[in-house]
């Protein structure tokens, strides 16, 4: 009896671990030293034709297995979990891969980019839109990075409407504001606002738009590394008129917090961020009801449904409209068309130092993780495979593009063809060096703010003390002596 | 049998109420069918009634979207319920049937888990199965899962196992046949409805688990239904008509389960399942 | 009758070699629930005396943690909420499905009966998260049901972005579910009110109590039982769950409809501040015994149920 009973255990531990195992994943058994390449991207926009790229890549390349997959929505903190612990996918998109490049976990790509690209016969460089490698690169010059596509934003307005009062596209602020007080006065809800949208948010790239205008005049002063300054295209005219390209005077951690302890990247002490607030604020008050909630498609929503008459939006917008608008019944369609950020003029701010900038730039930036050089060398050649006009145009195509493509001689959709008005690219003080729990706490004293509950100077302190308190979280390794 | 005109008119009044509540609980399940087969133009213009032409695609492309998701949730579903029923009704067994040194503590042990909440042990657990190297794994739904899963479980099938008669066992006992025998042939057989209750309410706990599956698992290919579902519709752009179409499919697999085993169901809660 | 493995006489350690296959048996359940349940909440309470990112950094603060929790602003804000939430909760788990269980039981028509308590079980096998979504769309500014509904019969003005408002937010959450007639809680008060003997019934009308004065004189209660149960299992569920702010609202805007169980995810997953994150789950865990503990002192005098 008790033997019975042992044989029965030990049968069911079997069956079960053999379903259970039957479960996980299977292990490849690589005839060979294969060499496996991860591609990895956050959102499916280019899923479907990279899937297929990958698997063309790979059968036609013997002894390398490239597999693509996405990623849903990672952030910073799990590149840096996967770069650190040497699990990181060998091509993935990032922000930051200048601060990974400098610590040596992703691939310096300069020698590469000077190197001829087999698939097309060009120096690998010269295959890109030029502008849009050096905009990203490290401060010493040092690019970490490839691009895909390139982005731009722009308010989108309803032409049908416009029209209909009488309305031309603004290129002033004050001009913006009277069409904004005419639609008001006829019902409309002038601009659709999404609050609630985390990083395309109207008010996130409003900020940006003007801080950048209203302290241009700060940017030599603030941006110490020298060695950029041998730099061609530090003007705000792009090299060869493309709006979507345009040399990006970025400061890293250490100049913003040397020039925030200045006080003139100081929320609370720079007076151009009172203005710049004031603006936003009077921005709010065309948004309808409950715009602090809504996110982007929402946002979208109210103006496809022509509830709203306008929105600041990125170009990836234009895809969906052309799309929803083919689509919809004769009586619903309505001609729309975009204009750039208006400009501000010394009447409306003494600080104004230059017209409003673009706010785009490059789309999906890839960067290539440090490993063995084999995989590093088959991710180069795959990147260049992908990367060639005519693959770059399958992956315009079969996919949902958010811009042009970054490959020069791809013809995309035309309706980016709209955004060619947008000129130059504005800089970005990337939130002044807050967390996530910083990004929350200003966003809470924001909408506060937003809503009546906060004046500005209460407003304007908590926002320095948490760019503060960010800042002091981030402060290891940093020396802030400002000649290194 | 005559109604009196009060109690016909009590009788009409308590029928409206019902068909009122009844239509608005269901309406939103309606709605979501009839938008199902929808364009996002046909719902942004034509929103209440149901429009030519009827977009049955929806539901191809929402299936190719979401049948990874399907196939991972009634796997670990699956997996997870049986394992854990099994190993509950062992222990349910052992605990009500025997007597043994310990008896008392064990099963106390056991049942004060519940005083633990999910909330109390989310931030460790998470911990604990990214140090054993779990996380975005199978395994790491599946421990949790099996392991809370007995409590409740083995609660329930206790109270039943030891109130099954004596003779019957006896009976048994008289005959010659092992503890391992009478559990199968006599025990199980018994329980059918009790373990079936049981396992529905794990499958249904289980199918509708959200925060587990998103904090452990990253690649979108591990996604269970809940989280996938979450996450088609938090990117940037939605196809409404493809996300409800989505949406019924999900619901089909526990719609078809409780047709099948509804009496079941039902009796086993009525029975007194949750008198104690 | 429990059966012995051991003889009654047989010293301890003799009685457990004796009953070896036993102890083999539930081990599977005791080793699961000893790490996959016990060793996290053990490591929970340990680790809400330390700022730990996860991972490397562990520093012990005493009681900082749970100092900083009591002047969080945030949780401070939740809590309120949560208040507002569990009273919101507990009116309608109690009243409505009441009153679909009281309409069907005393429908004459049985076969009627039968299809009403089917009709209005159905909710309960339809995912959570679908139910979640499909509501996140009535809720939608712009084309939603809700909005649609009142410009149809001519409120446009009232419609508003019920999520997205601070004004709406949090209760509009919590009103998902409308007319929260079905369900568990329904099916469990129709049992309730099924296992009321037909004696009892008789007995009440000819003592001529029909209707509203059945209702409170007899047949609540008989079915207090399970009001109690739903009372303490609604409140310590609600004071747990925060998935419905975490996918429809994030807390927002600002802080509307911001719960603490969402603060507690936020601070370990988002700021990767897990002992901080461990702290409030404690605070949280310590308001669920406490309430238990005096539901069961106070509440639950006399007969469990019915």
């Amino acid at each position: 009896m008790k033997s019975r009973v042992l044989i029965l255990s030990v049968l069911a531990l079997l069956l079960f671990g053999g379903v259970v195992s039957a479960s996980g994943p299977r292990e490849e058994v690589a005839a060979g030293p294969a060499v496996d390449i991860r591609m990895v991207l956050h959102t499916s926009n280019y899923e479907v034709p990279l899937v297929e790229l990958a698997e063309q890549y790979s059968e036609a390349t013997p002894g390398v297995n490239v597999t693509f997959e996405v990623i849903p929505n990672y952030d910073s903190t799990w590149e840096k979990t996967q770069l650190s612990a040497g699990t990181a996918p060998d091509i993935f998109f990032t922000h930051s891969m200048v601060e990974y490049g400098e610590q040596g976990l992703v691939l310096s790509l300069e020698d590469a980019l000077n190197e001829m690209n087999p698939y097309t016969g060009n120096k690998w460089q010269d295959d890109f839109v030029p502008g849009n490698i050096e905009r990203y690169a490290a401060p010493d010059g040092t690019p970490y990075m490839v691009p895909l596509d390139m982005v731009q934003q722009a308010v989108y307005y309803n032409k049908s409407v416009f029209d209909e009062y009488g309305l031309v596209p603004p290129e002033t602020w004050s001009e913006w504001m009277e069409i904004m007080d005419k639609l008001q006065a006829e019902g409309y809800i002038p601009l659709s606002i999404n609050g609630a949208g985390a990083s395309g948010s109207t008010f996130v790239w409003s900020e940006r738009v003007m801080t950048d205008a209203f302290m241009a005049d700060k940017f030599d002063e603030w941006n110490v590394k020298k060695t950029r300054a041998d730099y061609p295209g530090r003007n705000i005219d792009a090299p060869d008129g493309d709006p979507y390209v345009d040399i990006l005077e970025s400061l890293d951690l250490e100049e913003m917090i040397l020039a925030y302890r200045k006080g003139e990247l100081d929320p609370a002490r720079a007076p151009e961020y009172r203005d710049v607030f004031k603006f936003l604020l009077k921005l709010a008050s065309y948004g309808g009801k409950g715009y602090l909630g809504l996110d982007s498609d929402g946002q979208y929503e109210q103006f496809i449904t022509q509830k709203a008459i306008m929105m600041f939006q990125g170009s990836s917008m234009a895809t969906r409209i052309a799309k929803d608008m083919a689509d919809l019944p004769a009586g619903s369609k309505f001609e729309w068309g975009v204009f750039p950020y208006p400009d501000f003029e010394k009447s409306d701010t003494p600080y104004v130092d230059t017209p409003t900038r673009g706010s785009g730039g490059v789309g999906f930036k890839l960067a290539l993780a440090k490993s063995t050089p084999e995989r590093e060398a088959a991710a180069i050649d795959f990147l260049r495979y992908i990367l060639s006009p005519e693959n770059a145009s399958i992956i315009v195509e079969k996919g949902e593009p958010i811009g042009p493509s970054a490959i020069k001689g791809v013809k995309g959709s035309a309706v980016f063809d709209a955004f060619a008005q947008v000129e130059g690219t504005s800089n970005w003080f990337y939130y002044l060096g807050l967390d996530s729990e910083g990004e929350d706490q200003y966003r809470r004293a924001f909408q506060e703010f937003l809503l009546g509950k906060m004046n500005l100077d209460t407003f304007l302190r908590a926002y320095s003390d948490a760019v503060n308190a960010a800042q002091e979280r981030q402060m290891e390794g940093i020396d802030l002596d400002p000649s290194t | 049998m005559k109604l009196t005109p009060a109690q016909k008119a009590s009788e009409v009044g308590k029928w409206a109420a019902l068909v009122t509540l009844t239509f608005l609980t269901l309406y939103p399940f309606i709605f979501m069918i009839m938008s199902s087969v929808k364009s996002n133009a046909q719902i942004y213009t034509r929103f209440w009634g149901v429009a030519a032409p009827l977009h049955w695609d929806n539901y191809a492309v929402a299936w190719r979207m979401i049948s990874p998701f399907v196939f991972n949730s009634v796997f670990i579903t699956l997996v997870s319920v049986l394992t854990a029923v099994f190993f509950a009704s062992l222990t349910a067994y052992v605990l009500a049937r025997f007597q043994f040194p310990g008896r008392e503590f064990f099963y106390y042990y056991i049942i004060a888990i519940v005083m633990i909440p999910g909330i109390l042990t989310l931030i460790p657990q998470y911990i604990l199965i990214k140090n054993m190297g779990m996380r975005d794994t199978r395994w790491a739904l599946f421990f949790p899962y099996v392991s809370y899963g007995q409590v409740f479980s083995v609660f329930i099938l206790r109270t039943f196992f030891a109130g099954i008669a004596d003779d019957l066992i006896d009976a048994a006992r008289i005959d010659g046949s092992g503890h391992l025998r009478i559990y199968f042939t006599i025990i199980l057989p018994l329980s059918k409805p009790i373990i079936g209750t049981v396992a529905l309410m794990r499958v249904i706990t289980i199918w509708n688990d959200f925060i587990w599956p998103l904090v452990v698992m990253s690649q979108k290919k591990n996604f269970t239904i809940t989280v996938g579902l979450a996450y088609l519709t938090s990117e940037y752009k939605v196809e409404y008509g493809q996300a409800f179409a989505g949406y019924v499919i999900a619901s089909l697999p526990l719609l078809v389960l409780f047709l099948l085993t509804m009496k079941t169901f039902v009796r086993g809660i009525t029975s007194g399942a949750l008198k104690a | 009758m429990a059966i012995q493995l051991a003889k009654d006489r047989d010293p301890l350690w003799k009685k457990i070699v004796k009953s070896r296959m036993l102890y083999l048996f539930i081990l599977p359940t005791i080793a699961l629930i000893s790490i996959f349940s016990y060793y996290p909440a053990v490591s929970a309470v340990y680790r809400s005396f330390f700022e730990w990112d996860g991972a490397f950094r562990s520093v012990f603060r005493g009681f900082g943690n749970f100092k900083e929790a009591f002047t969080d602003e945030v949780l401070q804000v939740s809590a309120l909420h949560l208040l507002i939430v569990v009273v919101f909760h507990l009116i309608r788990e109690l009243v409505f499905p009441m009153v679909g269980a009281l309409l069907v039981f005393h429908l004459r028509h049985s076969r009627a009966a039968y299809s009403f308590r089917t009709l209005l079980v159905i909710p309960i096998v339809v995912p959570g998260i679908v139910i979640l979504l499909i509501w996140r769309f009535i809720y939608n500014p712009s084309i939603g049901l809700l909005n649609q509904l009142l410009t149809v019969v001519g409120l446009e003005d009232l419609g508003q972005n019920w999520l997205g408002d601070p004004r709406f937010s949090l209760l509009s959450v919590a009103f998902i579910g409308f007319p929260w007639a079905g369900g568990f809680p329904f099916l469990i008060y129709l049992a309730g009110l099924q296992n009321i003997t037909v004696d009892i019934f008789d007995a009440s009308t000819v003592d001529g109590a029909t209707g509203i004065r059945r209702f409170f004189y007899v047949e609540l209660p008989l079915v207090l039982g399970q009001v109690k149960l739903l009372v303490m299992l609604t409140i310590i569920t609600v004071i747990q769950s925060y998935q419905n702010y975490l996918i429809l609202t994030q807390g927002g805007p600002g802080l509307s409809s911001m719960v603490p169980g969402l603060h507690m995810y936020y601070v370990a997953f988002r700021y990767q501040r897990f002992g901080y994150g461990s702290a409030i789950g404690v605070i949280l865990f310590a308001l669920i015994f406490v309430l238990t503990v005096i539901n069961k002192k106070y509440f639950q005098g006399g007969a469990e149920s019915a």
